[in-house]
């Protein structure tokens, strides 16, 4: 628009110019009377007036003076606008003793916070603050929707946290019995990465005394967790079995637990349950409030902390303590896919905990469209009662 | 004598002091000679426009003279045969050129040349018996070769002028009316365009006279330095570039400059039109588009016709 104006007004300007010039032109007489007086006559500017002029040599009032009369003078200004292209020396540095030159960091400054920058840098920071609060913004909500979306799959841990108290109670009946003097030690090498990395929660305490319990995983998740942070070793309850090396002793450990397990389960299980009802359904919540079972844990850790340490607490808890249960389950095969049976859901032995899961209930839309897709799921949902996740193409699917 | 004029005569005595002691020495020139010089620079380039202008002021104005300039030219008005040997050795190749470019073809050149030396040899005595040289209005303010360059453009007008006068005769004045026909024959095209295409009738109407008033009328509300521009580059048909060396600013700057002019001219004349004229904002801005519409066609049918415009767009491009 504004192009379009300056054009318009430009093309006015030509007009103009060559209406005058034809006028100028059409006179016989040339210009003016004035004209027919020698240049350099008190009419006109003189020679020194002219080339100081075209060589910008005058002060600045002077020059103004003789800017008004070069404008109304045809031949004065033709004159200097020979002399000064002849002359022909760079603009920027004739002018420079006249031009007002940004030279001091504090006039640069000013000229960089002017407002003529400013007009096009404010508009792009309000952007950028903008672009900014909304990602935090969804980001926030993702976070909220993810630990939402687990709390269901964590209250099964929060289970079995209870349960691993229980089976820390007799640490050396299980550790002694089922493993070696290697299988020991790589527990306790277990526990003290444990501890070293989440040294202000409850999992030190959980953590060394499932180590101790259940020595069986831990050599297996070494490894791992040495080149990983160790909370990740930590598996909940339907996570895959363990390797088949630690399966013997995992057993073993499980025959002379299984009583005293199934006992306080069934309490936990009680309890648990009893704790979710008050609670609004987020995982957060249930953390901070199972976390207390540690006596390190409420105490010395703020709320957001505690949200956040809890549910791998849980997490690696349910993961020691899972590794019994996991010994009970049966499993099937279906569609070329391994089963769990941990906790009255069938988990894929593909599935891994940190994976994110998409929920989807049996007989909806969503349900419908997947099986649709992807036959296979549907006959997995068929042949498996109850919740089953199954981890199909990378992604993770709890049906129920 | 004033307090004021016995600090300028010392300040103008300390400065001409210090422009012999920048200057060459070899002409032996006497600081009796250089301070009315310096004075009447002073007087005539500073003084005139700030009377009032501080000591400093008054030594930096000084200190900027052309100091090795003014003592050959001062040298050459004592009548020192060998600052004129150096003047013509070192500037006969400027005002040569100077010459050719002014006058326009060989002859007159050399005319011009010729006449130029003796115009500041000084044909005629003054009253105390020396030749009155035009070197005598050198106040060393520019440089000897731009103001040889001014004089020479000058002298060439001068008897472009008169010569002109002198073969004015009949079949002169028949050559130029042949001429003038040939000038009004650039509206030549848009009449007969007119004539072709009715619609373009618009642009004899009174809108587009009253357009034209406003518009010039805001060009003359223009600060000097806009006025300048816009003279040189619409009316003189200069390119930016060159616009900008007589601004003694940078071809960026120049363009800028017109940029801004642009808008305050339109909002200018869009005021105009409806404070005085009674035009509403609609009619303007329709008005507007419709004048530079048939106003741009007038203008490439002037040159097609011409046969020109292949060599003028290309300036205008810039």
């Amino acid at each position: 628009m504004k192009q379009a104006e300056n054009n318009e007004i430009e093309i006015l300007l030509r007009g103009l110019a060559q209406r005058e010039q034809a006028a100028a032109n059409a006179q016989s007489v040339p210009q003016s009377a004035k004209a027919d007086l020698p240049v350099g006559t008190s009419t006109h500017l003189d020679a020194d007036e002219l080339s100081a002029y075209a060589e910008n040599a005058l002060p600045l009032a002077t020059r103004a003076r003789y800017t008004a009369h070069l404008v109304d003078c045809d031949d004065c200004r033709k004159i200097v606008s020979q002399l000064s292209i002849a002359t022909g020396r760079p603009a920027e540095a004739r002018s420079a003793g006249h031009e007002t030159v940004v030279s001091t960091w504090s006039e640069k400054l000013a000229a960089l916070l002017s407002p003529r920058t400013l007009r096009y840098a404010m508009p792009a920071l309000v952007l950028f603050a903008v672009i900014a609060v909304g990602f935090f913004v969804l980001r926030q909500q993702k976070e909220a929707s993810l630990v939402a979306q687990r709390s269901a799959e964590n209250s099964h841990v929060a289970e079995t946290q209870a349960e691993s108290k229980q089976l820390a109670t007799s640490p050396a009946q299980s550790g002694t019995k089922t493993s070696g003097n290697e299988e020991q030690a790589g527990s306790q090498k277990h526990a003290k990465a444990t501890s070293e990395t989440d040294s202000k929660t409850s999992e030190r305490a959980a953590g060394s005394a499932g180590a101790a319990a259940s020595p069986t995983a831990a050599p297996a998740k070494d490894k791992e967790s040495s080149k990983n942070e160790p909370v990740a070793t930590a598996r909940p309850s339907y996570a895959p079995e363990p390797s088949p090396s630690a399966k013997p002793t995992t057993e073993t450990a499980r025959a002379e637990t299984a009583k005293v397990a199934d006992e306080s389960r069934e309490k936990e299980k009680a309890a648990a349950r009893k704790k979710e009802a008050d609670k609004t359904g987020a995982f957060a919540v249930t953390a901070s409030k199972d976390a207390p079972a540690s006596p390190q844990t409420g105490s010395t850790q703020p709320s957001a902390r505690k949200a956040k340490a809890a549910p791998s607490n849980a997490r690696l808890m349910g993961g020691v303590a899972g590794g019994r249960a996991d010994d009970q389950a049966e499993i099937r095969t279906i569609a070329g896919r391994r089963f769990r049976r941990q906790n009255g859901a069938w988990v894929d032995t593909a599935y891994d905990s940190s994976q994110s899961t998409t929920n989807v209930a049996r007989g909806s839309d969503q349900y419908r469209a997947l099986i649709a897709d992807e036959p296979d799921i549907r006959t997995i949902a068929e042949q498996l009662s109850g919740q089953v996740i199954v981890v199909w193409k990378g992604r993770a699917y709890r049906i129920h | 004598m004033s307090e004021r004029s016995l600090q300028i005569e010392k300040l103008v005595a300390e400065g001409a002091q210090r422009l012999l002691a920048r200057a060459d020495d070899r002409y032996s020139i006497d600081i009796e000679a250089v301070v009315p010089r310096a004075r009447a620079s002073l007087d005539k380039y500073l003084l005139r426009d700030a009377q009032d202008a501080s000591a400093k002021a008054i030594a930096d104005f000084l200190d900027q003279l052309q100091a090795g300039d003014l003592c050959l030219v001062l040298a050459c008005e004592r009548g020192d045969p060998s600052a004129w040997s150096d003047l013509v050795e070192r500037y006969s190749t400027t005002v040569r050129s100077a010459a050719r470019s002014a006058a326009g073809n060989e002859d007159a050149a050399e005319d011009v040349a010729q006449s130029i030396w003796a115009e500041l040899h000084g044909l005629r005595l003054r009253e105390d018996g020396r030749p009155a040289s035009k070197l005598a209005y050198y106040s060393g303010r520019g440089s000897l070769a731009g103001w040889l360059r001014a004089v020479v453009t000058q002298l060439a007008v001068d008897q472009h002028r008169k010569q002109s006068r002198l073969v004015q005769t009949e079949e002169d004045a028949d050559f130029d009316r042949l001429a003038r026909d040939g000038v009004n024959g650039k509206e030549a095209p848009a009449t007969a365009r007119t004539t072709l295409n009715p619609e373009n009738a618009l642009s004899d109407k009174q809108e587009r006279v009253e357009m034209e008033k406003a518009l010039a009328r805001s060009i003359k509300e223009l600060a000097d330095e806009d006025r300048l521009l816009v003279k040189l580059y619409y009316f003189d048909d200069l390119r930016l570039r060159e616009a900008g060396v007589v601004l003694g600013v940078h071809e960026a700057t120049a363009s800028r400059r017109l940029a801004r002019i642009h808008v305050e001219l339109r909002r200018s004349v869009e005021n105009i039109l409806i404070k005085d004229c009674g035009w509403t904002k609609t009619e303007t801005e329709k008005s507007f588009a419709e004048l530079a519409l048939h106003l741009e066609s007038d203008i490439e049918l002037l040159l097609a016709a011409e046969g020109v415009a292949r060599d003028k767009s290309p300036r205008r491009a810039d």
